[in-house]
């Protein structure tokens, strides 16, 4: 008898074990997920990407950042506000971001919850989608214009005050809607060459890369550049507000340590300046120039927004990090 | 025998005496379950009211700085229009520290802003140096924003005041709702056109 009645029991406990597991699979395929492309805009790889970044974002900043593109919304302001709120987006903080893209409309609006409207105010989200993400809608790059745009999106949630962020649930309507631009061909690059002479020096070389960022000068041609860094900046779509982020960058990095050896040179910021990174030169045709394809290979930034070196690119630029001690992943310690 | 016979069998009195509590507890609970419906609804209502009054707030002080702005990059001809969207926002500021809850007449206000500041707006468009930059961008996401806000506010005011019109109108919350004196919320919307006259003196 008190075999049968352990066994029953036991019984019942794996059915009620079942059930859960059951249950509980069944809500997580029902959560609303974080990219819904209704419209087949985006490939599966692409939306794997922009999931893992929005999931990082969620991690690291308690962002709750979806994203969802359709055709024939309608006022695309009402139903954001509408689709934010039955998706609770930030949960009781109203910490949550809502990408809305109408393929058909060529409109998208981003919609902010209350708790990041002291970060993320109308004015910035209007920049953002203007300046950053439209610039590579309009080049065919959807994916590539949420990626980058959320790197902005991160960098300003990254200099907020804390405070700014207390909120409470859903959204009010804060946010910016604009023109998409989907279709519209990406924007031929200025020729407008450099504002007078520069130096021979690779700090001069450095501060006239610095004037034509802030001037928005996305000539690929410029004379600072080396000639692979010209062919590589032809084919890049290069949005003004990566020019005034460079810009901000530079006027806020200062250059500590030059180190040089034959025809190339590194300049580098003070070590405790993690965010900003060495600059590569290198003499051709008797000037010094930007080696922006060496850096680009040698430099990564990891989500801390620390740059770190990957070893097994920085070729001829080797030298310039000898003296530094490095962590596995790269980082200067 | 007898003594688990009474305790098996329920006599018509026992049965009537139930209909008559259950009676007199639905007497009881249905018009207290509408009152507190009614109370709550009306709450909902005051509560989508504040936000639609903090948001018109924050717009009639966001227009005189914006104006100023704006100013900067106008001609001569426009100093009318600006003038004028001065006036409606000060007439909203004032409207607002005077008309607590008179939607129609603060929808009207509103109204009247909005379409004026559009077409200051669309005046300061024309001004080539203006459009190039980013300001123009910052000013017309800064109002577009305050515009939208105040439309979704609008939208949430305008659902608790019909949800809350319709618990009026049920058979109990009549009934409820006259031995209260509650009355039906107004809609905060104003007809096209419908701009409360204006006199500005220049």
């Amino acid at each position: 008898m008190g075999a049968r009645l352990v066994a029953l029991l036991i019984g019942v406990l794996l059915a009620l074990a079942a059930l859960g597991w059951v249950w509980q699979s069944r809500w997580a395929s029902q959560a609303p997920p974080l990219v819904e492309d209704r419209v087949g805009l985006l490939s599966e790889a692409q939306r794997r990407r922009l999931v893992e970044t929005h999931r990082l974002l969620r991690e690291d900043h308690e962002i709750d950042y979806r994203v969802v593109i359709d055709r024939d919304l309608g006022d695309l302001d009402r139903y954001a506000a509408t689709e934010f709120r039955r998706l609770a987006l930030g949960g009781e903080s109203g910490r949550g971001l809502l990408l809305v893209l109408d393929v058909a409309a060529n409109e998208l609006r981003l919609e902010v919850g209350h708790g990041l409207e002291g970060v993320f105010v109308d004015a910035f989200i209007a920049y953002l989608e203007a300046r950053q993400m439209t610039e590579f809608f309009a080049a065919g790059r959807v994916a590539d214009g949420i990626l980058a745009s959320t790197e902005l999106l991160v960098a300003q949630a990254e200099g907020a005050d804390p405070l700014g962020s207390l909120g409470l649930a859903g959204s009010g309507g804060a946010g910016a809607r604009l023109p998409a631009r989907l279709g519209e061909g990406a924007r031929r690059p200025g020729t407008t060459p450099l504002a007078g002479e520069v130096a021979d020096s690779p700090e001069a070389v450095l501060a006239a890369y610095r004037q034509a960022m802030a001037q928005r000068n996305d000539n690929p041609d410029l004379a600072i550049y080396s000639r692979e860094t010209r062919e590589m900046l032809a084919s890049w779509v290069v949005t003004p507000a990566q020019m005034d982020n460079m810009a901000r960058s530079l006027a806020d990095c200062p250059v500590e340590v030059r180190r040089g050896s034959g025809d190339r040179v590194v300049l580098r910021a003070p070590l405790s300046r993690g965010d900003c990174p060495p600059y590569f030169l290198v003499r051709e045709a008797q000037a010094w120039r930007l080696d922006l394809v060496a850096m680009q290979a040698a430099i990564r930034f990891g989500r801390n927004n620390r740059w770190r070196l990957e070893r097994g690119q920085l070729g001829a630029y080797a030298f310039a990090f000898d003296d530094l001690r490095l962590d596995a992943n790269g980082y200067p310690r | 025998m007898a003594a688990s016979k009474s305790r098996g069998q329920v006599d018509g009195g026992t049965i009537r005496l139930l209909i008559i509590v259950l009676l007199g507890a639905a007497v009881i609970a249905v018009p207290w379950l509408v009152h507190n419906q009614l109370v709550e609804r009306r709450e909902a209502v005051a509560a989508a009211w504040a936000d639609v009054e903090s948001n018109l707030q924050r717009r009639a002080e966001l227009v005189p700085n914006l104006v100023r702005s704006l100013q900067a990059h106008m001609d001569y001809e426009s100093e009318t229009l600006v003038e004028l969207v001065h006036e409606r926002a000060r007439g909203l500021r004032e409207a607002l520290n005077e008309a607590r809850g008179e939607p129609a007449r603060l929808a009207r206000l509103e109204a009247a802003l909005t379409h004026d500041l559009g077409r200051l707006m669309s005046r300061a468009g024309e001004h080539p140096e203006l459009r190039s930059g980013d300001q123009f961008l910052r000013f017309q996401a800064q109002l577009e924003g305050s515009d939208n806000r105040i439309n979704v506010a609008r939208m949430r005011y305008n659902a608790a005041v019909r949800d809350y019109n319709a618990s009026l109108d049920g058979f109990f919350g009549r009934w409820v709702a006259d031995a209260m004196g509650l009355e039906p919320g107004d809609y905060f919307e104003a007809p096209a056109e419908a701009h409360e006259p204006l006199v500005v003196e220049f």
